[in-house]
């Protein structure tokens, strides 16, 4: 069939692209709604619910219990707070640090910027499992740090700050997120168009007032995304805390690990699960709502 | 008569390219002056030098008499017109305007008055809380040029501001901008390539090729009075003619004499002449014209106001004559036989 | 002037330490005698000896190709799928689609995780290398996807007219015409699958019975077996080899096929 043909027949042709676009998505349909969205849901369902510890049976449905038992236990309201604040400190941290090194590359250097965005993400290569390994063994009471610092005499003790705890858990989640976040507001900052940088500097403001009041507010949606990209996965982070955290720096998602892998209270944990869920969506909405949908689409 | 921005010998090198060379010019107080060159010519690098973006690497600039070689743009009396204009996309037309001023920390009622005045200089009243995405080109242009003018610089700079237009809001834009530079009275510096916005505007020209000063001067006397074939030539066209020099007149190899004014000392033995377009009669007939020659029109252009032919020689040079359509009884077609001819006075001599 | 630049190089090296060190580290101490500094009896092997002989370590390593390839292989060609059913089909509810697909990545880790195995558990599935597999693969599709679609957004529909001007079917257009020219997409997308797959960590551990990634292994000897960290000193630096590696081979393989 030549083009020619192809543009006189519409109406069959349409259908059978209609027919071909559903088919070439159900596999992805398939699979989204099985892996995710039924089992999401099922969560959801059962943090109404409450199972019998030992039968697991449906005790009774629908009840409130499980999410009485997280905030009626203050240990467990500890750790829900301490996450979050946790989660902020980093995405701050983490955020700002990107921040100087995307600027540093987009302004400073002249040539091969991509090679050395590249260039910070090498580590993870191998393992997110491996730098979290060397931090293990860089951080804690007789970890290289604290003995490095012993054997050339500047400390007598090892620092209580480097041990395992929750001050780790940021330090650690800082360092292994940021270079993730340097692409997208490198981007932001990339498009800029120069000529406003130097409009700015000829109605009279100094370089550091241009960067306040026309490079930052033009870099914001490139900031969102990043600010995204780190929220997310921090607040239900479990791995790291398990790894350098201690006992002190738990955070929630620990606690759903537990109670799914643990202690199989499968109810509880997913009440947990779903109040970690709704901290995630409502972030979400109020980053959405301050940039707008299409500007943070652009910038993907 | 005070000088407002002075170059002496202002000279940019980027590496081995030299950009601009050897340059020295002075900018009097409340002039409309031209930088016109071709591309490549050295004029937005002096502009930017003059504004603060570059820094010369030889040479001197002075800003109301003040040395402001290395100052940096945010503390130079100048504002500049962006030939993108560079409007901020995330202020609206208001922020945008102010911006200079409120760095300046001008008082807030003061803000409101000039914004004002501003907006109904430029005729565009009220629109203080548009988007800059909602204006169209000719409004852009005009916002560019207010967010600059508010700050009341010493001196206005402008960098090809109206290349991206049309014809049309083209010419409107040129009636404006010489109608607020007529009730501002500020000193403009304008760059651009475009001779007839230069010779519209200014009231003085510079022309520059390749990075240096060709000649400096009036509109009338860049256009009526070139001093080099490269003015001639680039300032609308012009027929060249050369020949030896006896008595009065320049004798041009197979086509006779050309008798020009006896005023023009000439100490060479060949002179290049230069005869504007417009000053060469075209008929079958020509009375009362000093230099006569016979010629057959190859082409012709109609264009509303005037008509362009290229008339070739008995010498098989090829000329051009712009003549005016009002008189003309009919255009001449390609291939027909002609007399062109111009007076002595028309014939400009090229040293 | 100069002060600003000064705050710059102290920022961007300390940038640069936090990013490198922790990894630089790790080598030196898998050829070190001892899990801490001082450097004592360097360079040795013990570390690498002992990682050889020590149970599941290897097969972790293997298990874990496993996986990605797998997940490699099925992300990749969901992704195709999707992104030219996006960009060249028309079908009803393309933005219920999108948004469905971009779910995953804004959902943390450990909810999908155990979500899923909650799931599949009550299926009556045991966790094992099939479970990290179907986790992994909901990870990838999204950015397979992603890729692929902008690919297809990029790609001149006239060159595929042309051909079938010409004579070509559908099937020989798409063989000689289409797939050549996203195949950069393509293997950028399988970069990316692979690399999701191989360095998950969350997920994994999640899903995992009783035969482990690499990851896994890592993970679960740091949490109950803290003595025997030191070999994964050494494992690590084999798996980032290994890894360096193959993202060489799979540039040049991008390189080729953009050629």
């Amino acid at each position: 069939m030549n083009p020619r043909e192809k543009e006189a027949s519409q109406s069959p042709k349409t259908k059978k692209i209609e027919l071909r676009g559903i088919l070439l998505v159900v596999p992805t349909y398939l699979w989204l709604i099985v892996t995710f969205l039924i089992p999401v849901i099922s969560v959801l369902m059962l943090s109404f619910a409450e199972l019998h510890p030992v039968t697991k049976n449906i005790v009774s449905f629908p009840t409130m219990n499980n999410y009485l038992t997280l905030f009626t236990n203050l240990d467990y309201v500890v750790v829900l707070l301490r996450t979050l604040l946790l989660t902020v400190a980093v995405t701050i941290s983490s955020v700002g640090l990107a921040y100087a090194v995307a600027y540093f590359i987009t302004f400073k250097i002249l040539k091969n910027k991509y090679t050395i965005l590249l260039a910070f993400q090498a580590p993870y290569i191998a393992s997110y499992m491996m730098v979290l390994l060397a931090w293990r063994l860089l951080l804690g009471r007789s970890g290289v740090i604290n003995s490095l610092l012993m054997s050339m005499g500047l400390t007598s003790e090892p620092i209580e700050l480097l041990g395992y705890n929750a001050f780790s858990v940021w330090l650690v989640l800082t360092a292994t997120w940021f270079p993730w976040l340097i692409l997208p507001i490198f981007v932001s900052l990339e498009k800029i168009d120069r000529s406003l940088l130097e409009a700015s500097q000829d109605l009279g403001a100094s370089p550091f007032t241009t960067f306040l009041k026309v490079t930052f507010p033009l870099s914001l949606p490139g900031v969102f995304v990043a600010i995204l990209f780190v929220f997310i996965p921090t607040i239900g982070e479990f791995v790291a805390p398990a790894v350098v955290g201690g006992t002190t720096g738990l955070m929630f998602g620990n606690l759903i690990y537990d109670f799914f892998l643990k202690g199989f209270r499968w109810d509880i944990g997913s009440a947990f699960a779903v109040c970690l869920l709704c901290i995630v969506i409502l972030a979400v909405l109020v980053l959405f709502r301050k940039i707008g949908f299409e500007k943070l689409m652009e910038s993907l | 008569m005070k000088i407002d921005v002075e170059l002496k010998n202002v000279t940019k090198k980027y590496g081995e390219i030299v950009a601009v060379d050897d340059v020295s010019f002075a900018v009097e107080r409340g002039q409309f002056f031209s930088l016109l060159g071709p591309s490549g010519c050295g004029k937005t690098t002096t502009l930017r030098m003059i504004s603060g973006f570059e820094t010369p690497t030889e040479g001197e600039i002075f800003i109301e008499g003040k040395p402001m070689t290395n100052v940096p743009p945010f503390k130079r009396p100048t504002n500049l017109v962006f030939q993108n204009l560079a409007l901020f996309p995330h202020m609206n037309v208001f922020d945008n305007i102010t911006f200079g001023l409120r760095i300046k920390k001008v008082p807030e009622n003061e803000i409101q008055k000039r914004v004002k005045e501003m907006l109904e200089l430029v005729r565009l009243p009220g629109y203080e809380k548009r988007k800059i995405s909602q204006l169209s080109g000719g409004e852009k242009q005009r916002i560019a040029i207010v967010r600059a003018l508010v700050n009341r610089p010493a001196v206005l700079l402008l960098d090809e501001p109206l290349g991206p237009l049309d014809l049309k809001l083209r010419e409107e834009m040129i009636v404006e901008l010489k109608r607020i530079k007529r009730e501002v009275g500020t000193t403009f510096i304008y760059v651009t390539h475009d001779q007839g916005e230069a010779l519209t505007m200014s009231d003085k020209i510079v022309v520059m090729n390749k990075g240096k000063v060709v000649q400096i001067g009036t509109p009338m006397e860049i256009y009526e009075k070139p001093k080099s074939k490269f003015v001639a030539d680039f300032i609308g066209g012009t027929n060249f003619f050369e020949g030896k020099y006896t008595d009065g007149a320049v004798e041009v190899d197979g086509l006779g004499k050309i008798s020009i004014e006896s005023g023009a000392h000439v100490s060479k033995k060949t002179l290049l002449l230069s005869v504007k377009p417009e000053k060469i009669c075209i008929g079958k007939k020509l009375k009362k014209v000093d230099n006569i020659f016979d010629g057959k029109v190859t082409e012709s252009f109609y264009q509303g106001r005037a008509i362009t032919y290229k008339v070739l020689l008995e010498n098989d040079s090829l000329i051009t004559v712009v003549a005016p359509s009002y008189g003309m009884e009919r255009v001449f077609g390609i291939g027909e036989k002609v007399k062109v001819g111009w007076n002595k006075e028309d014939a400009r001599v090229i040293t | 002037m100069k002060k600003t630049n000064i705050l710059w190089a102290i920022v961007v090296i300390f940038a640069i330490i936090l990013a490198f060190s922790p990894i630089t580290i790790l080598f030196l101490l898998s050829l070190n005698d001892s899990p801490a500094l001082p450097l004592k009896n360097f360079p040795t092997t013990k570390w690498y000896e002992a990682l050889f002989q020590f149970p599941g370590a290897m097969e972790s390593i293997v298990n874990s190709l496993m996986v990605a390839g797998v997940t490699t292989l099925v992300a990749v060609v969901l992704g195709i799928c999707g992104g030219y059913a996006l960009v060249r089909t028309r079908f009803v509810g393309k933005s219920f689609f999108t948004g469905l697909l971009l779910m995953p990545m804004v959902v943390p880790y450990i909810i999908m995780g155990i979500s899923l195995l909650s799931f599949l558990l009550r299926l009556g599935m045991e966790p094992s290398l099939i479970t990290i597999i179907i986790g992994h693969i909901l990870l990838a599709i999204p950015y397979a996807t992603l890729v692929l679609t902008s690919r297809f957004i990029g790609f001149n529909i006239s060159l595929e007219e042309a051909a079938m001007d010409l004579g070509a079917d559908r099937l020989t257009t798409f063989r000689k015409i289409t797939l050549p020219l996203i195949m950069p997409g393509i293997i950028t997308a399988a970069i990316l699958s692979f690399i999701i797959s191989w360095e998950d960590v969350a997920m994994a551990v999640l899903l995992a019975g009783s035969q482990q990634t690499a990851p896994v292994f890592m993970f679960s000897l740091v949490t109950k077996l803290p003595k025997f960290v030191p070999i994964l000193t050494a494992m690590s630096t084999i798996m980032f080899a290994f890894a360096i590696v193959l993202a060489i081979l799979m540039r040049k393989a991008e390189r080729f096929s953009i050629s």
